[in-house]
């Protein structure tokens, strides 16, 4: 049989042509640039906002964040720097030397293979909450407030992992350490807002307010209410309470009723007596408490006393929703069951419904976040700080890079000397070379699947690979010397024998990073994820490609 | 004389290894407190490590720095410019203060990076290292024991690697080799690649006669040796060439442990095992 109908032959040939694809395809169809991924607070810039691409400073033009790098190496603090942003003309007051108040990171749209800070550059902080006694949901709370801030906020560069019980980790590419410290300090302005829909027939309709009733006319953009006109977005006061103009339609003008702020809400309840989810038909429900000031209980019995109410299911609650904002953009709404309307409840509580366990999970922690403004239930602490600057983090890859290629000549080497034979040697070398391409492929494909959200080869990462060399090639004697050496034997039992040793060896190799991967020790988790999948990858078609060449090379058969 | 025939006597020298190494690691323990050399990641502290464009006096950097922030430990370190040292201080101290003094002696600071970690976290990390090793070499004693279901065998080969991991610290410690988080990566590599050469030779040999045991543990080594070597030199090269600490620090650990398991493996274990198939044989 020849080599090339072999399927063992044909399935690494196959992977390695992915591999190489995913690969080469995120190289070949690179798009180059920066972007502003983090403006400090007290920056002095004009035409320039985070996600903006920067193209020129002071005339020169940027591609690389080396380029950036070195535009700005020579700005001294307030100098006047002139930019293009977006393809804008935009300027900078420095804010001091080499320093314009906002920083970059590199935009690479179609790239499949991801750097980890410790390459990048970056900041990558490791927060402990200040008391002791941290439970399980305390810590999901934290998560889940980081991560609403990080959507709300679309800051993209900060990504947030748990590492173990009670430790955060918080990593920001090509930055300096004050975004993320701007980003813990961050909390919002939380708002809620009572919808109320009003027809408008003839130009003219009513506002309902507790028992009263207020005339209002609308025409050509303007609404009149009480002898005043308002425009869109404009605010006004009935009584006590502060209304905002806030859309239209052909018929209808929709208001909103302020009805808590983030001062009114005193305590988010978040004991398993008052924050809990329950099983219900077809799905979970979950309910949490909340306690508000008597002023916005008596303004939510007000506002909501006559207004009309839906029935959705056997559920009846108000035409109109609760909407809840932060920092003036809606996050969400919620139904106000009909028979709250008009009572004056300091405790009430708020419910959902979804599908799955995991999304009620989040949607209540999501919920909860944003009625304490994003502000984090428990404080936490800098634990442990690492910096890495990108021309360090590009110095440690190029070495590296240096170090795997030596590590491969010395592998060759004895190799060579052992079986003095390039027959042999060759394929070795390049079946152990071939792990590696495909582990990349693997991790360059759960990038090229998630837009990028995939797999970071850090450098704990690129230990696993110098650590697939190892065992790979470690696998690729046994198989060489059980063939080759133990000719007495039938080639059916020496294949089973050396089949036998390196499933073995693989099954350890797996258990011994097992716990690495489980325990909660992120920082090594790159290296317990390259190491498993180059021994799975090394067992199900490397290995087995390996022993077709051999035999065929040998003419054992 | 034939090969392998001495085991009987040669066993002498992992077993003094073992008695040798328990001792350090407890000496270790009643002297400092732990029984290894902890890096600051595991005892926490700040590093600060610089790039410099010229050679560092570290023993001038030593007491200048010594003398305005009280100790520090400075080391000089590989960097692409060739120049550059690394700077342990005090969690108290400000980093910055410290670059800034540095550059004020007149150095030419091209790049750098800082670490910090505090004392109470540098604890958790060590007992996470501790807890993940400990779950590892019990969870690769059970594999061993599925695979061979041999009491001689099994106790051989974890008795092995647990003769490796030990006396690897032992020797680590003796050297100067610090610990960090990464060298729990390189234990881990020392454990699977450990149990690889036993299997060669467990495989080889059990099933054996007295007659034979010889010539199977001739072709077991041969192999063995050759993973030894390759691994040895591929490791030797990593840790003579990176500049990254994490991978150096894997690499170390990695040579010290090959050596180590090259005396357990082949005068260790194959005693046990010789001994084993004598003792079958006669009964």
């Amino acid at each position: 049989m020849s080599i090339v109908k072999d399927w063992r032959f044909i399935l690494l040939v196959a992977l390695l042509a992915i591999s190489g694809y995913l690969l080469l395809s995120s190289i070949l169809f690179k798009s180059s640039g920066v972007y502003v991924s983090f403006l400090d607070k007290d920056a002095k810039c004009s035409n320039v906002k985070e996600n903006d691409q920067i193209t020129q400073i002071s005339g020169y033009q940027i591609k690389t964040i080396q380029d950036f790098d070195n535009a700005v190496s020579g700005v001294k603090q307030g100098d006047f720097v002139t930019l293009v942003s977006n393809g804008l003309p935009a300027n900078c007051v420095a804010k001091a030397d080499k320093n314009l108040g906002f920083s970059v990171a590199s935009l690479e749209k179609g790239s499949n293979l991801k750097f980890g800070i410790d390459i990048e550059g970056g900041t990558r902080v490791l927060l402990k909450p200040k008391t002791m006694n941290v439970t399980k949901d305390d810590m999901q709370e934290i998560i889940a407030t980081l991560d609403m801030r990080i959507n709300f906020y679309g800051m993209r560069d900060i990504k947030i992992t748990p590492l173990g019980a009670n430790l955060i980790q918080i990593e920001t590419a090509g930055g300096t350490g004050e975004e993320i410290k701007e980003f813990l300090a961050k909390t919002g302005k939380f708002e809620g807002k009572v919808a109320e829909t009003i027809k408008i027939i003839d130009d003219t309709g009513k506002i309902l307010l507790g028992d009263n009733s207020y005339d209002v006319s609308y025409s050509n953009g303007t609404l009149k209410v009480n002898n005043s006109n308002y425009l869109l977005n404009q605010s006004f006061f009935l009584e006590d309470v502060k209304f905002d103009f806030y859309n239209t339609t052909n018929n209808d003008v929709l208001i909103m009723a302020n009805v808590f702020s983030g001062r009114d809400i005193t305590a988010v309840f978040t004991d398993q007596q008052h924050s809990y989810i329950r099983f219900v038909n077809n799905g979970y429900e979950f309910t949490f408490t909340v306690q508000i000031s008597k002023e916005s209980a008596d303004r939510f019995a007000k506002i909501t006393k006559n207004l009309p109410t839906t029935l959705t299911g056997t559920e009846r609650h108000l035409t109109d929703p609760l909407v809840l904002f932060l920092d003036n953009e809606p996050v969400t709404q919620l139904n106000i069951a009909a028979d709250l309307a008009g009572k004056t409840v300091n405790t009430p509580s708020i419910e959902g419904f979804r599908q799955n366990l995991d999304d009620a999970t989040k949607e209540k922690l999501r919920l909860q976040s944003i009625l304490r403004s994003g502000s984090l239930p428990i404080e936490l602490e800098i634990a442990k700080v690492d910096t890495i600057t990108q021309t360090a983090g590009r110095e440690l890859i190029n070495s590296t890079i240096f170090v795997a290629l030596s590590a491969a000549i010395v592998v060759s080497t004895v190799i060579f000397v052992r079986y003095r034979d390039f027959k042999i040697s060759i394929p070795m070398i390049l079946i152990s070379f071939s792990e590696i391409v495909i582990v990349l492929g693997f991790y360059a494909l759960t990038n090229s699947v998630t837009g990028s959200k995939g797999w970071i080869l850090d450098i704990p990462a690129i230990a696993g690979l110098i650590a697939i060399i190892g065992t790979g090639v470690n696998q690729l004697i046994i198989i060489t010397d059980q063939i080759l050496l133990e000719q007495e034997m039938p080639l059916r039992s020496r294949h089973k024998n050396a089949m036998s040793i390196i499933l073995n060896s693989a099954a350890i190799v797996i258990i011994a990073m097992i716990p690495l991967l489980i325990l909660g020790v992120g920082a090594l988790r790159g290296f317990a994820i390259i190491t498993i999948m180059g021994v799975v990858i090394a067992i199900l078609v490397t290995r087995p490609a390996y022993m077709s060449i051999l035999e065929k090379i040998k003419k054992l058969e | 004389m034939q090969f392998g025939l001495n085991l009987k006597t040669l066993v002498v020298i992992p077993i003094i290894l073992f008695i040798f190494s328990v001792y350090t690691l407890f000496y270790n323990y009643t002297t400092t407190g732990s029984f290894i050399l902890r890096d600051i990641d595991l005892k926490g502290g700040t590093l600060i490590t610089i790039e410099t464009s010229a050679q560092v006096d570290t023993k001038f950097l030593e007491n200048k720095l010594t003398e305005k922030y009280g100790s520090v430990l400075i080391s000089s370190l590989k960097t692409s410019t060739g120049y550059g040292a690394s700077i342990e201080v005090d969690v108290s101290i400000n980093p910055n203060d410290v670059i800034k003094y540095v550059k004020s002696l007149g150095m030419n600071v091209v790049s750098f990076s800082i670490e910090t970690i505090g004392p109470a976290l540098g604890e958790l990390f060590f007992q996470q290292i501790i807890s993940v090793l400990t779950v590892a070499f019990v969870l690769m004693s059970i594999v061993i024991f599925i695979i061979y279901r041999n009491p001689v065998s099994v106790f051989a080969i974890v008795f092995s690697i647990l003769a490796d991991i030990l006396t690897t610290l032992a020797l680590t410690s003796l050297i100067g080799i610090k610990i960090s988080f990464a060298g729990l990566a390189g234990i881990l590599m020392l454990i699977a690649y450990g149990v690889d050469s036993n299997i060669v030779l467990t495989n080889k040999v059990l099933r054996t006669t007295p007659e034979d045991f010889n010539k199977e543990f001739k072709k077991a080594f041969i192999t063995g040796a050759t993973i030894s070597v390759t691994i040895t030199a591929t490791m030797a090269a990593v840790s003579l060439l990176s500049m990254s600490k994490l991978l150096t620090n894997i690499a170390d650990i990695l040579v010290v442990g090959f050596l180590v398991d090259l005396v357990n493996t082949w005068i260790l274990n194959s005693a046990m095992l010789q001994w084993w198939v004598n003792r079958r044989h006669k009964a």
